[in-house]
């Protein structure tokens, strides 16, 4: 029967505390995939999303985890372990890599009305312009104008940003930017250690404190490493390194 | 590994399409896609604002609330300078940089007004 692949562990990984019955382990040597059985004409939609997400969460407290991409389907467990018998030792490697570390996301978004009116109110010139009550008269003009003001929000999101990275950044092992299609929201990963988790919520909840208003704070952890499944890890003593997975 | 919740750290993201693209692509299996859903690939490198989002911007200062200033003269260029102005001054930073923004374009408009005045004398 065909099976959903969720994740890699190592063998042995515990099942406890994963409530969907049906995952199962798969060990190969020094790695086990964590599977579920699925119909060979599967249409899968977002119940199964949620049982993908919450087996990879539930598992992490046993041991490294390493999400395999959702919708992965094998034909039976025997293709399972022939495949993950030749990869194995990298697998291993990368579970090795992430022992004891956990991803959390913090996305900050910018109220857009409430961020350009304090862009406006600090910058005199904008100002003039905003008090004529009325729009340049020229097309060009006013898709200028809307542009400098789509930098100036991407500079106040940066500007937060950096304020974010400086902070969790001293406790994290790596961090990483995820793609946000707006210029007011931000989107962060960082790959901590699990014992400093409480230092991370400590600075996260202090940094929110100080956040204006118009600024969303989404905190969420702890998760797999999803945005960290390729990035190189320096061994040996912590070390903070910036891993901006899109080149920035 | 214990972990415990807080009260504003949530376990699940609340946009669960930003995971379907993550995890470690196994080439030897067949990738079944969520029924409903289609996966976008965001060029994360260039983030594109439409102009259709820029003129939204310039509506959105212009509907703020603010009271009619008395009529500048010479306020078309204006816009000009301003626009010209911060985007020479974009440097990173919130308010600092538009502060340093805001310092750069009034020396503009005091120069502005300026050679407003010395037409003025000449015509």
């Amino acid at each position: 029967m065909a099976v959903l692949v969720y994740g890699i562990v190592r063998p042995g990984h515990p099942r406890r505390g994963i409530s969907h019955g049906q995952v199962h382990r798969v060990d190969v040597g020094p790695v086990a995939a964590l599977v579920v059985p699925v119909d060979d004409d599967a249409v899968l939609d977002d119940d199964d999303v949620d049982a993908y997400l919450d087996t990879l969460i539930e598992a992490l407290p046993h041991g490294p985890v390493l999400p395999v991409e959702f919708g992965t389907v094998a034909p039976d467990d025997d293709a399972v372990r022939a495949h993950l018998g030749v990869v194995a030792d990298v697998f291993r490697r990368r579970l090795d890599d992430l022992e004891g570390l956990i991803e959390v996301r913090v996305d900050l978004t910018l109220d857009e009305g409430g961020a350009i009116r304090r862009i406006v109110e600090s910058t005199p010139e904008l100002e003039r312009v905003a008090r004529l009550g009325r729009l340049p008269s020229t097309l060009p003009e006013r898709v200028a104008l809307g542009e400098q003001m789509s930098f100036a929000l991407a500079d106040l999101r940066d500007d937060l940003g950096d304020q974010l990275l400086d902070r969790v950044g001293e406790l994290a092992v790596a961090h990483a930017l995820r793609p946000s299609s707006s210029v007011t929201e931000l989107r962060h990963a960082y790959l901590i250690r699990a014992e400093d988790l409480p230092a991370v919520d400590a600075v996260v909840e202090a940094f929110r404190a100080e956040l204006d208003e118009g600024v969303e704070l989404e905190y969420v952890g702890p998760l797999p490493a999803f945005d960290f499944t390729e990035v190189e890890l320096e061994a040996g003593p912590r070390s903070v390194q910036e891993s901006h997975r899109w080149g920035w | 590994m214990t972990v415990t919740s807080t009260a504003f750290r949530t376990s699940r993201p609340s946009n669960l399409a930003e995971i379907l693209d993550k995890g470690i692509v196994i080439d030897a299996f067949v990738r079944v896609s969520l029924v409903g859903i289609e996966l976008l690939t965001i060029d994360a490198r260039i983030v594109v604002a439409s102009v259709d989002t820029y003129l939204r911007f310039a509506e959105a200062v212009n509907r703020l609330d603010l009271e009619p200033d008395k009529p500048v003269h010479g306020l078309p260029g204006l816009v000009e300078e301003v626009t010209h102005h911060m985007s020479e001054s974009r440097t990173r930073g919130a308010l600092g940089g538009a502060k340093h923004a805001a310092e750069d374009v009034m020396r503009t408009f005091r120069q502005h007004k300026k050679k407003h005045r010395k037409r003025q004398l000449k015509d």
